[in-house]
């Protein structure tokens, strides 16, 4: 399968944050959600791919070339939405499409005003004027208007309601359909990656701790609920975290169908993406 | 590019009624003081309040970021705010002479003294954009007004101190030696123009290509 993105060793270091050897991919045809506290380096790995910033080591490769090559070609075919519209506030919706299409070389007016009328939005008003909601699909909606491959998304639902979040994954579900294009969706809310995320990649601190299936990861990884001798039956090496509480331990493993098949006494919960999450980061470990 | 100037020139449209507002009370200043000088020298220096606000609604609106994941290059960027920079300098200059000049032919004054100040205030304005647009790029809009601020104060009090020493120790540019200094001046002041937005093109560029967000 070919990859959109490719990130090996992505190093960054800053004053106090290091962005850790990063090294994951996003395959064609599919959406990747990239996960993670706030301050986790969500932002910094996007901005790394986008050459916002200079990474100090580390290849990153969109559409098999470096993205410090050509990059003027390239970026006509990705679409960016940040978590805030950066538009100029005086513009009006009209005047954006005319902007945009001056700068892309595949704009496709037809798919804008499109976008416009799906969204509602107003044509009369400037966009210092428009509230959250409209201005993310603003954004959105500039994005997905000049025939993009890659659709890289930076907490671009952070703030909006669920209606309106729901309507937006809709659209990049619609997007996906094409196998040419991929999506690197960078957010804290996890629902929304498991309604629309092929993968999961989990950045804590600066360091990746997984990067799968989001299939993968619900097969594999379960909460076991046991006392203190069933704790100590579990094999280390498939324990990812642990918590103790006054009923006694629950345990996030990632041999969930192999615990399964064994005569047991306790109890195995399937565990969801922000379960996995929380365990990594918050549980003790072994 | 042409995106990019589409951008600046929706953003210019906002200081349309300002600039005629402005230039309609300068006339009017100019036509009660019966000093058609004073109003050309204000005219120029509204681009500088014009540019700081082009820059800085780029600033507030976080446009960089966003502008460099599409197809332009961090050298365009600079390129057309220079040219923008350089445009708004030139249309305020030519306000400055209509208007100036305008006046002093109504009101029989010295058209050419008029004229002449719209000049001497254009590379002053020129000048000062030259020095302010690399700080902006290094510090950011606030620092660069403070700049903008202090590059028109200093020379005018510098030229003030030197004036007042001259006369004291009775030193005196003789009036048959102004028209050759004043058309020295205006011969150079083209070239020293050209000369100092290069450099500071490139200063400005240096700075931006080290840039991170």
């Amino acid at each position: 399968m070919k990859n959109a993105i490719e990130v090996r060793n992505l190093t960054k270091h800053y004053k106090n944050f290091s962005l850790d050897h990063i090294s994951f991919d996003v395959p064609s045809g599919s959406i990747v959600g990239l996960v993670g506290e706030n301050g986790a380096g969500k932002s910094t790995t996007l901005k790394a791919i986008l050459n916002l910033i200079y990474p100090e080591e580390g290849t990153i490769k969109i559409f098999g070339k470096e993205n410090t090559e050509d990059s003027l070609t390239r970026n006509q075919e990705i679409g960016v939405v940040f978590d805030e519209c950066m538009f100029p506030g005086d513009m009006k919706l009209e005047q954006v499409g005319k902007m945009l299409s001056c700068i892309y070389a595949n704009w496709d007016q037809r798919a804008f005003d499109m976008y416009q009328q799906k969204f509602r939005l107003p044509l009369d008003k400037c966009i210092k004027d428009f509230s959250r909601g409209m201005k993310m699909k603003t954004s959105i909606a500039g994005a997905l208007s000049h025939n993009a491959k890659l659709l890289i998304l930076d907490e671009a639902t952070s703030g909006l309601d669920p209606m309106v979040r729901d309507e937006i994954l809709d659209i990049f579900l619609d997007f996906i359909q094409d196998e040419e294009h991929s999506v690197l969706v960078s957010t804290h809310i996890i629902s929304d990656l498991e309604k629309i995320a092929d993968y999961i990649t989990f950045i804590h601190d600066g360091k990746i701790h997984f990067s799968e299936s989001k299939d993968e990861l619900i097969y594999k990884y379960g909460i076991v609920r046991c006392n203190e001798k069933e704790y100590k039956n579990l094999e280390d090496k498939h324990i990812a975290g642990v918590k103790r509480n006054s009923f006694g331990y629950e345990v996030l493993v990632d041999n969930k169908p192999e615990l399964e098949k064994r005569a047991h006494s306790f109890v195995i919960d399937k565990a969801g993406i922000e379960d996995i999450m929380l365990f990594m980061t918050k549980g003790e470990l072994q | 590019m042409k995106g990019l100037i589409i951008k600046d020139l929706y953003s210019l449209k906002k200081f349309t009624k300002s600039v005629l507002i402005t230039a309609g009370l300068m006339l009017l200043y100019g036509v009660f003081l019966k000093n058609t000088s004073f109003v050309s020298f204000m005219i120029c220096f509204f681009a500088m309040s014009i540019i700081l606000t082009v820059l800085g609604d780029d600033e507030v609106s976080h446009w960089d970021k966003y502008a460099l994941c599409m197809p332009i290059d961090r050298q365009l960027m600079v390129r057309e705010k220079y040219l923008m920079i350089i445009l708004i300098l030139i249309c305020t200059g030519l306000v400055s002479c209509l208007v100036g000049g305008g006046m002093s032919a109504v009101m029989k004054l010295d058209i050419v003294s008029s004229l002449q100040m719209s000049y001497l205030a254009f590379g002053m304005v020129s000048l000062i954009a030259a020095i302010v647009t690399p700080v902006y790029y290094k510090v950011g809009i606030q620092k660069a007004r403070y700049i903008m601020i202090g590059c028109a104060l200093v020379p005018t009090v510098l030229i003030l101190v030197i004036v007042n020493m001259m006369e004291k120790s009775g030193i005196a540019i003789q009036e048959d030696q102004l028209p050759s200094l004043i058309m020295n001046f205006n011969i150079a002041l083209p070239v020293i123009l050209i000369v100092l937005m290069y450099i500071s093109y490139h200063i400005s560029f240096a700075i931006y290509k080290k840039k991170e967000w």
